[in-house]
């Protein structure tokens, strides 16, 4: 099967089949955008990304883990992409009607071995949105709420009203069950002007649990004496994407394990990360007292991507069995937390890629022999000739050949001698390799090599008292 | 970047994005609207570009990320299409064009952008890795289980085909 014509075709053919906007049109659409952009009124959105979060037994959602930042800025906001969430459509009054309405939908949780997709996300909408709320020194407008089964994300607009050079006391925080969380996320205010403060803020929480509901709260306290504004939303996780998609969580009270049953395993984890010139992360299994380093990253901050980092790692067990218990640590620096350790719940093998390209090398080496004769050594893949590996060797010298290969699938490597005075030929070195295989697995055609070949290619009588040259290969 | 820089951008690059976000979204509209705010970003944009591939990279990375954010969105969980031409049908096996597009269009999003990026737009393993922030062995692993997914497809529909 031809992928490569396979795949070509079929994604020239997309956008025939379903052609894009003409150039006028969306050339028109983008510049008239970034004229309105522009000119936008003195009003700021603020973004918070908030993931319900689930609090029972060992296993505690820590927003700090996750790099709970607190920004200021002036005149925008950065971080996770905003312009791609509510306002995604020009129209924000779109999501702010629909998600007035109760969802309740089907779950679909796949396996990684079936077509992927994004669940459908379960529970009760916040029903605030589009509220104004009013307080003493400050408006406050729910614009947006979006849940899509594992992160909730609120977008609200501010404006303080304080006399300038004031900074205000506010907080907003999430209550969990009805328990107020610990994790605050204050305001880190930088005011131009008495109306038109500038903040950001990102934080973030995960649901983990499939089928768990976790009550989440938005609550705003001026410190001045206004009540608490509490809005209520249930929040369930309906689904997780799933390709291979591990969580990580930071338990504070104890280390928490568990067994990996299969080589491998994917991890994939929203990071938050600082404005610094690199980032890295590390990847750490403990086995039994010892802890090993499974891979670590690093980035340059040019190459890091807008918004949530989101890592795949792949490793293998290779160094112990299956059902080993392994405590899985996750190391990010530098950023304004510290070390986010916690464990996999979950897992999915991977196994080796049967079509990566491999590396391997066939070594042959002979001893000297007590004939002194120059041999040509010709080298073949899968039939064909290299010719650029043609050499000769005299045989009473000591020899170590390396031969350097790779490739995907499986391969024929073949060495042939050459007696070069009387031209005869003969076949030394038949070897498969099986590079699908991690490492790619030999196999000498017949069993073994035809360490008689030069004695062949001599014309020599089996009663010439010549011993043969030591080869060995592999 | 002023406007003549991109118009020649949006004249050089806006079918690549558009197809990049297509092959994610599998709708036209919503495919449309991506590659409209990614170039809207790169209007926005006040760095600069060493050459042609890395700009190309940074939209092909930028597409990427819009349509994550749109699959997250509430507007794209909660909206219906008003017409139901507006998406892409239904795969059934594409006898005419001779593509296996309707298939590959129900593999996953993750394994379709890898397939993608790696045998149309010919970029690397590590390049592919690169735009979608995952690793190489992450990519290698998607295009493999892309392959597989596409063989079952292929064969499931054969065995449709003859009554089986």
């Amino acid at each position: 099967m031809d992928f490569e014509e396979i795949f070509n075709k079929a994604f020239k053919n997309i956008t025939v089949k379903y052609p894009c906007s003409d150039h006028e049109t969306a050339f028109r659409n983008v510049t008239e955008r970034a004229e309105k952009m522009k000119n936008k009124v003195n009003k700021t959105s603020r973004a918070l990304y908030i993931i319900g979060g689930f609090a029972a037994g060992a296993a505690v959602i820590c927003a700090g883990a996750f790099g709970l930042k607190f920004l200021a800025e002036n005149g925008g906001l950065k971080g996770p992409d905003v312009s791609g969430g509510a306002g995604y459509h020009e129209d924000v009054t779109g999501p702010a009607e629909t998600t007035a309405e109760a969802v309740n939908k089907e779950v679909t949780e796949t396996t990684a071995e079936e077509t992927e997709t994004v669940t459908e996300p379960g529970g009760d909408i916040l029903e605030a949105v589009g509220d104004v709320l009013e307080f003493s020194d400050m408006t406050i407008t729910i614009e947006s709420v979006e849940f899509d089964g594992q992160f909730i994300r609120a977008e609200f607009s501010e404006e303080y009203h304080g006399d300038p050079g004031t900074q205000p006391d506010h907080r907003i925080w999430l209550n969990k069950n009805d328990i107020t969380s610990t994790n605050e996320f204050p305001y880190v205010y930088d005011i131009e002007d008495d109306t038109d403060p500038h903040i950001h803020r990102t934080g973030r929480y995960i649901l983990i649990e499939p089928g768990q509901t976790v009550k989440l709260s938005f609550g705003y306290s001026s410190g001045i004496g206004d009540d608490p504004v509490e809005y209520l939303g249930n929040y369930t996780l309906t689904g997780i994407n799933t390709d291979g998609l591990f969580y990580v969580v930071k338990d504070d009270s104890k280390d928490t394990s568990v067994t990996v049953s299969q080589f491998g395993a994917i991890i994939q984890c929203p990071l938050d990360y600082a404005k610094e010139d690199s980032f890295s992360v590390s990847v750490r299994y403990r086995d039994g007292s010892e802890t090993k380093l499974a891979e670590r990253d690093t980035y340059p901050r040019a190459e890091l991507p807008e918004g949530i980092l989101y890592r795949d790692f792949y490793w293998f067990y290779s160094d112990f069995g299956i059902g080993t218990t392994c405590l899985i640590s996750l190391d990010a620096r530098p950023i304004n937390v510290a070390n986010i350790s916690g464990v996999i719940i979950n897992g999915e093998q991977i196994g080796t890629d049967p079509d990566a390209e491999r590396e391997t090398s066939i070594g042959i080496s002979f001893n000297k022999w007590v004939i002194n004769d120059i041999f040509e050594f010709s080298y073949y893949i899968d039939g064909e000739l290299q010719e650029d590996m043609t050499e000769t060797r005299d045989m009473s010298e000591e020899h170590n050949i390396v031969w350097n290969v790779k490739g995907k699938g499986v391969h024929n490597y073949a060495i042939y001698i050459k007696n070069t005075e009387n031209g005869a030929v003969g076949k030394m070195l038949d070897m498969i390799i099986d590079f699908s295989k991690d490492p790619p697995e030999k196999q000498i055609n017949n069993g073994t090599m035809n360490a008689r070949v030069f004695r062949e290619i001599m014309n020599m009588s089996e009663d010439e008292n010549v011993p043969e040259p030591i080869i060995s290969a592999g | 970047m002023n406007a003549d820089e991109l118009d020649r951008c949006m004249r050089a690059y806006y079918k690549c994005v558009y197809g990049m976000a297509l092959c994610r979204c599998k709708s036209p509209a919503d495919a449309d609207d991506i590659a409209q705010d990614v170039f809207l970003k790169l209007f926005l944009y006040e760095g600069t570009f060493d050459s042609e591939p890395q700009l190309k990279a940074w939209l092909m990375r930028c597409t990427v990320n819009h349509s994550i954010n749109l699959v997250k969105s509430g507007w794209h969980r909660l909206s219906r299409p008003l017409d139901d031409a507006a998406e892409i049908p239904a795969p059934v096996l594409d006898g005419e064009s001779g593509t296996l597009l309707p298939l590959i269009l129900k593999l996953g999003r993750n394994n379709r952008t890898a397939l993608y990026l790696y045998y149309y737009e010919r970029y690397t393993v590590e390049e592919t890795a690169r735009i979608t922030g995952v690793s190489v062995t992450a990519v290698r692993s998607r295009l493999a289980r892309g392959r597989q997914q596409l063989k079952k497809l292929i064969e499931s529909e054969r065995n449709k085909e003859n009554g089986l």
